[in-house]
């Protein structure tokens, strides 16, 4: 059974941005919201390193028990989906998530406060959704990692990507994920 | 996420269970003299308009308040945002129901005067303090289911057993003293009443002066346990709300929370025994009224600092330099 997950080498992350950049222009996510970041320790300083965050798709999310509306639920591939006909914009996913990965969106263009969504909950869906959500979820293929330059960000089967990670991980002289 | 929504929600919809609290010790301390019910009753009119004030400010925050309904039943089984939903809304009917009870009373309720309500009320007036105590115990159980949503993982400030200690004291002192406000102000309008409303205050200074007590006990247990972290995570998480409560963003109404809710709290009580032992309950009246509005704006200032310092395990990866500075250089 094929199980999508996201692994994170941040040793070999350069925060270029390309993964931020290539998941808004597919998802077609609005200004003022993004489904992922990088965030950086120790800027400017030795020992500088940048984790790209997103939703981790938690094998077992405390979003999808915290939601009270069951807009938030997990495929059995383990992609994390929101329902955003469901979602009332509560914000308490947002409070369950240890990433902050969920965004409420505000200030939105007209045509996508036409459509109802204004506030409400939108995060990373691996690209089966973009944020305009369509009536047919397209196929798992995280652009963030498949845009990656250094592949620092390992996105898709974990039987394909944990081989690769680990690899980077021997290779590698600082584990930070142990860190964190 | 507005603050204020959550503050306002929480805070009077605590309120809203103290002062059914309230009337049922009303209720039993009048027993069947109808002079004391009558006079208790304008009591009744705090509970339902306080709980709506409550229920408008949790819509507010939501940005589909008219399918908040749908919280209700969708996820009770993993989400205590769903089980609170539920069970503040049941409360709300009962105290409804409570409330109706009191105020279409035949006898001596304000709204008697209205046709055909009174009469069907009238047959179930034997059942209030039936109704009283039950819905008593759904507004205790919605304190703790309450709590319990915000004593989550990603809350770890708030994850304390000091949470729900926090809403309790907020039901019983603010909502038992708005009681006392409103039967005091009564009392000053019309010069009735006399001999319940001192046993009510009796009570009132009481039970305030107990939860004032606790609520000393509470903030100290509460400071000294945000320093006790369970993950570096949550250590991060806990140590900046203590510093945005003790030196940063939130001193100033961590501050006015004690001085005001405290303090001036205890000096109230102080001031309100003093008339009331030489029964006069005029002044003691004004007294209440001013310990009523001191301690619902500590009781405000202090759930104000109890969420707006609260920093969510979801907001300290993205202030990582704060949790590299607390568990020193990585080589």
């Amino acid at each position: 059974m094929t199980t999508y997950k996201f692994l994170n080498v941040i040793e070999k992350c350069i925060d270029c941005g390309g993964c931020f950049a290539i998941c808004k222009d597919q998802n077609k996510v609005p200004e003022g919201t993004a489904r992922m970041r990088v965030v950086t320790i120790n800027e400017g300083k030795p020992g500088e390193k940048n984790i790209p965050i997103s939703c981790m798709h938690c094998t077992d999310p405390p979003c999808v028990a915290a939601c009270p509306t069951k807009a938030l639920s997990k495929r059995e591939d383990g992609i994390v989906m929101t329902d955003k006909s469901k979602c009332i914009g509560c914000g308490y996913c947002g409070w369950a998530c240890p990433f902050g990965a969920p965004q409420y969106p505000h200030d939105l263009p007209e045509n996508l406060k036409k459509l109802g969504l204004e506030g409400i909950m939108d995060k990373c869906t691996l690209c089966v959704q973009p944020f305009v959500p369509e009536e047919v979820d397209r196929e798992p293929k995280p652009r963030c990692a498949l845009f990656c330059a250094t592949k620092a960000r390992l996105g898709g089967d974990i039987a394909e990507i944990l081989p690769v990670y680990n690899e980077a991980k021997v290779r590698s002289t600082i584990s930070y994920q142990e860190h964190v | 996420m507005s603050h204020t929504a959550y503050v306002v929600f929480t805070v009077f919809s605590q309120m809203a269970v103290g002062a059914l609290i309230a009337m049922v010790i009303a209720d039993f301390l009048a027993k069947k003299d109808k002079a004391a019910l009558k006079f208790f009753e304008t009591g009744a009119w705090v509970c339902v308009p306080v709980a709506v004030i409550s229920l408008i400010a949790m819509l507010s925050h939501e940005a589909r308040p008219f399918l908040a309904m749908r919280s209700m039943n969708a996820n009770l089984a993993t989400s205590w945002l769903s089980r609170e939903s539920l069970v503040l809304t049941v409360f709300v009917v009962l105290a409804v129901i409570y409330t109706v009870l009191w105020l279409f009373e035949p006898e001596y309720g304000s709204l008697r005067g209205i046709p055909l309500i009174p009469k069907i009320a009238k047959p179930f007036i034997p059942l209030r303090k039936a109704v009283g105590i039950i819905s008593l115990i759904v507004g205790i159980v919605f304190l703790g289911v309450s709590a319990k949503a915000y004593m989550i993982p990603g809350l770890p400030s708030l994850n304390q057993s000091t949470t729900p200690l926090f809403f309790f004291i907020t039901a019983l002192l603010a909502g038992i003293t708005a009681v006392a406000a409103v039967l005091s102000v009564k009392y000053m309008m019309k010069r009735e009443g006399e001999e319940p409303l001192a046993r009510y205050l009796w009570i009132t200074v009481g039970i305030a002066f107990v939860m004032v007590i606790v609520l000393i006990v509470g903030l100290l247990v509460n400071t000294s346990m945000l320093q006790i972290a369970e993950t570096k995570y949550a250590s991060v998480a806990q140590t900046e709300t203590l510093t945005s409560m003790k030196t940063g963003e939130y001193a100033t109404q961590y501050i006015a929370r004690w001085v005001i809710g405290v303090g001036l709290a205890l000096v109230c009580l102080a001031a309100v025994v003093l008339p009331l032992k030489k029964k006069d309950l005029a002044k003691a009246s004004a007294l209440t009224i001013a310990l009523f509005a001191v301690v619902l704006i500590g009781e405000i200032l202090g759930r104000a600092v109890f969420f707006g310092a609260n920093v969510p395990l979801g907001e300290v990866m993205p202030n990582i330099e704060a949790f590299y500075a607390a568990i020193g250089p990585i080589t």
